[in-house]
């Protein structure tokens, strides 16, 4: 008797099936043989006989060996037995699970493409929620506000506040418990270490009850000792750093500004008030310029009393603004007073930021989920007499549709986790990518951006979501008689229906990526035109250092008036050093004074339309130093002292405002009002503007008033350098200290990279909305991919028809493409249709370019057109290499 | 062997009722599902090894059947298929639409009267 077993696992091995993986089969196979010879033989033919007519039930093995590989490689199991057992909601899963086990490909792509949508939008969502949400790190933080002045005109551009307008809030407004009022001002610190120069306040001594905020050792001042005690509140920063962290630093005494102060308590180290840096906390002690009431220059908070909501706190302070305005027409003219919420504070810029972020990221997400829904309508083709038969069995679909939802959602929940997970590492990634400037928020200090369980259930909830959409999606697009046109064997209906489905999945894909593409675009253009921007000065080679003086009045004379005097004597003469100068403000930092001038010779106009400038001190030399060009007249020299006639320059916008028709020079103004006493000064030069506030601000009107005459508490020393900036800074140290000992100098910067650090935020938001874009792009790009290599393999058996007829292999690729051109074409033009819409989302962070500008759409179309024809090329190439025969005998 | 019907039947669909039909009286395994589909048709409907595996594997893949391993004892153990309640509602669909086809041939073709 031979061994059917051994000729079965040949013959299956002949059709190419290894035997290794139908051992069943081969089992059944052979039993089925070893049966049917046992009943040729009792039917009475000979041994030889029976084995010829079995041996001949092998000889067409191939329709078994073929339906092996379809079953493997579908490996698509019916959903009707789990059906039939009629398990509910756990049978459905168990099916889930198993479904998913079974197709270990499409698992993986349909989990890897969405955990990647979920994961990036968690991260984004995790620093969203972090830096926007979060709540202030102090008590009951939702009573917290912020009071300010204002133009009744202009109320959403507040102002900070003076000091008289602040002491009449405390005594009329009834909606706070408590106001508070702080300058902020920078302080040089020494101990016992080396001087340094520290952010600080000077404040109320209610802020601490405005925060409820307590010192970790010590104490806080009273009010009692606001006005004329030398005391101090000191981080806990400064405490590590000038007294070792001493515990019995409480009592000693600190210099600040080169006066004694005694150390009477130490914040907590999370205390970030304004900011991070803030180091020393010292009474307000205000003088008599800060009484006067048009002296804006303090920032006010208070905290709401118990049951006051914020809106009756807004209400109140606009009509006590209102009523001092009234009372004080001469010096508070239409003005108003505003609150708003301090957890607001310092996010202008940042919500929007990363409001377009995570707009790209949820862009992103739904990008994956039309992916993700394109694979489940090709499994849903594969499926669909399954789902036929099975309604025209009477199944209902939405019987159907929970099994889809049960696979869908045991993927999505998959891809929740491959979403966290990601997230997680995304989040680590973040201190990377956010600087910790970019991190860094008033009243909050650095952010910390952690995956929190917060950031966890958006995972979870944007996954079920996800799970709903892809789920249903093949239902809503094949329609009830498409699956009755499954069960009729003809199925080209069906697929003629799906193919157009999955054609409007890729325009709006396409239509999806398009505006990604376009915030990534509209930022590079905006970043572009800033670089292209004239700063109004030449940093190459120039280097800045900032000093700390003596000098705590920025109005009274200068305590140090010879120190330019002593800088261009001990710096001047440095090898390499083409020309040395100092600035009150340096221009790109943010730094900024201002001050209302009379101007002689001329109407003094009524209260609000008074003269003012911005308000600079230099030192001879800092506008060659900076390259900043001078249109008239001359710089400050040595000769402009103190003891000489004061002198000052004014900028081009000034020239243009105050002085439009002849030379300023000669020309006289002064500080305050026509009647303020403070001397007249005479213009000797005009400097051109210069774009102090950042490349993407107008120049604004500003004075220049030499340091011997008017002084600063800190200068920024700039030296421009022949040979490049980077070796000049030892010996401009060297230099300080024989200017001064002990003059505290903080870290010495380029001025290129000053300009730069303004641009970094645009920098931070390109390279992410760009990042968003690229994986938006290749998503995109995989899904036009998969499209055209279903329709080439859903028509083999056409293409190869067509080749016999003659049909070149390059035309049948040329359709393939076509097949994609329309749906492309169609969603590019939604998406940049749609982009104008991002203007209202980033309008404020762009610079000199809106939505539709003609290089972004060009560059979008290149794009798209790029990764279509990339897309494109694996799947036309097959269509024009099928080979006819084969195609036909596929069949 | 002379088997057309049994192959081009396979080709329009009615080996699938063929194979329902034989499991409708209870579990067997393939070799004595075709034994009974040819004592049934008297011999003119013969399944061969290369046409009634990829059937069953089929009608197992879409849920109308199911294939369990069974060891009666002393014997090799044998794979033996029995209807799903899926696959006695197709059963009954697929017989009623035979049935209005068959009418239908008989009448138009004349069938009846040969």
């Amino acid at each position: 008797m031979p061994d059917w077993r051994a000729r079965v696992t040949e013959r299956l091995a002949a059709e190419g099936l290894p035997p290794g993986d139908h051992r069943e089969v081969i089992e059944e196979i052979t039993d089925h043989l070893g049966l049917l010879e046992r009943d040729y033989l009792r039917a009475g033919r000979s041994e030889a006989e029976a084995a010829e007519a079995v041996a001949r039930e092998l000889e067409r093995m191939q329709p078994v060996a073929r339906a092996m590989a379809v079953r493997r490689r579908r490996r698509s199991p019916s959903l009707t037995p789990a059906g039939a057992r009629g398990a509910g909601a756990m049978g459905d899963l168990r099916q889930a699970v198993r479904l998913v086990w079974l197709r270990p490909a499409f698992s993986a792509l349909v989990i890897g493409t969405l955990g990647l949508g979920v994961g990036l939008s968690t991260a984004v969502f995790s620093v969203f929620d972090a830096m926007l949400l979060g709540p202030l790190p102090f008590s009951e933080p939702d009573r917290l506000v912020l009071l300010w002045d204002a133009n009744a005109d202009n109320a959403a551009n507040p102002y900070i506040v003076s000091a008289p307008n602040y002491q009449d809030w405390t005594r009329e407004a009834k909606s706070f418990e408590t106001l508070a009022l702080w300058e902020h001002i920078t302080l040089n610190v020494s101990a016992r270490e080396e001087p340094e120069q520290v952010p600080g306040l000077r404040t109320t001594a209610s802020l601490f009850d405005v925060l409820r905020a307590a010192p970790a050792l010590g104490r806080v001042f009273t009010a009692d000792e606001e006005q004329d005690r030398h005391v101090a509140v000191i981080s806990d920063r400064v405490w590590h750093a000038h007294f070792g962290g001493a515990p019995d630093v409480v009592g000693r005494s600190i210099r600040l500004n080169g006066l004694p102060y005694d150390v009477v308590g130490v914040m907590p180290a999370g205390f970030a008030f304004p900011d991070r840096r803030t180091g020393v906390w010292i009474p307000i002690a205000l003088t008599t310029q800060d009484e006067e009431r048009g002296a804006h220059s303090f920032f006010a908070a208070g905290r709401l009393r118990p049951g006051v909501t914020f809106e009756q706190a807004r209400a109140e302070m606009d009509q006590v603004g209102r009523s001092l305005a009234a009372r004080y027409p001469e010096s508070s003219p239409n003005q108003t007073a505003v609150a708003t919420r301090m957890s607001e504070f310092g996010l202008l810029r940042v919500r929007p930021m990363l409001r377009a972020v995570l707009g790209a990221a949820l862009f992103v997400l739904l990008i994956a989920c039309v992916n993700v829904v394109n694979l489940q309508l090709g499994q849903a083709l594969v499926r669909r007499r399954e789902f036929a038969v099975r309604v025209a069995l009477g199944g209902r679909l939405s019987q159907i549709a929970r099994q889809l939802l049960a696979e869908n959602a045991v993927l999505a929940a998959m891809a929740g986790l491959v979403g966290v997970a990601g997230a997680w590492v995304a989040t680590r990634a973040v201190e990377l990518i956010f600087t910790t400037g970019f991190r860094e928020l008033p009243m909050r200090g650095e952010v910390a951006v952690s995956l929190d369980a917060r950031g966890a259930a958006f995972a979870v909830l944007l996954s079920m979501l996800t799970a709903v959409v892809v789920g249903l999606a093949p239902l809503l697009l094949l329609r009830r008689a498409d699956w009755q046109a499954g069960l009729r064997a003809g199925d080209r209906g069906a697929t003629a229906v799906a193919t157009r489905a999955r054609s409007a999945l890729i325009a709006l894909e396409v239509a999806l990526v398009v505006v990604v593409l376009s915030a990534a675009g509209l930022m590079a253009r905006s970043l572009a035109h800033l670089l292209a921007v004239e700063p109004g000065l030449d940093p190459e080679g120039v280097l800045t250092l900032q000093v700390s003086l003596p000098q705590t009045d920025t109005y009274g004379p200068p305590a140090r008036p010879t120190f330019c005097a002593d800088l261009t004597r001990e710096a001047g003469q440095l090898p390499g050093l083409a020309s040395v100068g100092a600035i009150s403000h340096l221009p790109f930092t943010g730094a900024n004074a201002s001050r209302g001038i009379s101007i002689d010779g001329q109407p003094v106009p009524p209260p609000g339309q008074r003269p003012s400038a911005n308000y600079r001190l230099t030192c001879p030399g800092y506008f060659a130093s900076v390259g900043i060009p001078l249109v008239e007249g001359r710089d400050f020299d040595e000769h402009d002292r103190r003891e000489g006639a004061p002198v000052a320059i004014v900028n081009r916008a000034m020239q243009e405002r105050y002085w439009p028709d002849a030379s300023p020079v000669g020309q006289r103004f002064r500080v305050g009002g026509a009647d303020s006493g403070n001397p007249w000064m005479t213009i000797v030069g005009v400097a051109d503007n210069v774009r102090h506030f950042g490349l993407d601000a107008a120049p604004e009107r500003e004075f220049y008033r030499p340091y011997a005459q008017a002084a600063w508490p800190v200068m920024t020393i700039v030296a421009r350098s022949r040979t490049g900036a980077a070796g000049l800074e030892r010996p401009l140290r060297e230099a300080l200290r024989r200017v001064e000992p002990g003059l505290p100098a903080a870290q010495a910067r380029p001025l290129a990279a000053v300009i730069g650090a303004s641009l970094d935020w645009r920098e931070t938001l390109l390279r992410l909305l760009g990042a968003f874009a690229v994986i938006g792009l290749v998503l995109a790009g995989l899904g036009v991919y998969g499209v055209l290599a279903y329709f080439v393999s859903q028509r083999t058996r056409e293409f190869g028809v067509r080749l016999a007829l003659g049909a070149s292999g390059p035309s049948l690729a040329g359709l393939t493409v076509r097949q994609s051109a329309w749906p492309l074409t169609l969603g590019a033009f939604a998406g940049v249709a749609l982009s104008p819409a991002l203007g209202g989302v980033m309008s404020s962070l762009l610079f000199e370019v809106r939505p539709g500008d003609p290089m972004v759409v060009g560059g979008i179309g290149i794009a798209i057109f790029v990764v279509a024809l990339v897309a494109a090329w694996a799947p036309a190439r097959r269509a024009a290499r099928v080979d006819p025969l084969t195609a036909l005998r596929d069949e | 062997m002379g088997d057309p019907i049994a192959e081009s039947a396979a080709r329009k669909g009615s080996a699938e009722l063929l194979i329902l039909s034989a499991l409708e009286d209870g579990p067997l395994h393939g070799y004595d599902i075709a034994r009974v589909i040819a004592r049934r048709s008297d011999g003119l409907l013969v399944f061969h090894v290369a046409s009634l595996y990829p059937l069953l594997y089929k009608l197992e893949d879409r849920g109308w059947i199911v294939g369990r391993w069974v060891e009666l004892a002393g014997q090799r153990r044998r794979r033996a298929y029995r209807l799903t309640g899926a696959g006695q509602r197709v059963l009954k669909a697929q017989r009623n639409r035979w049935a209005a086809f068959v009418t239908a041939l008989t009448k138009a073709a004349g069938l009846g009267h040969a």
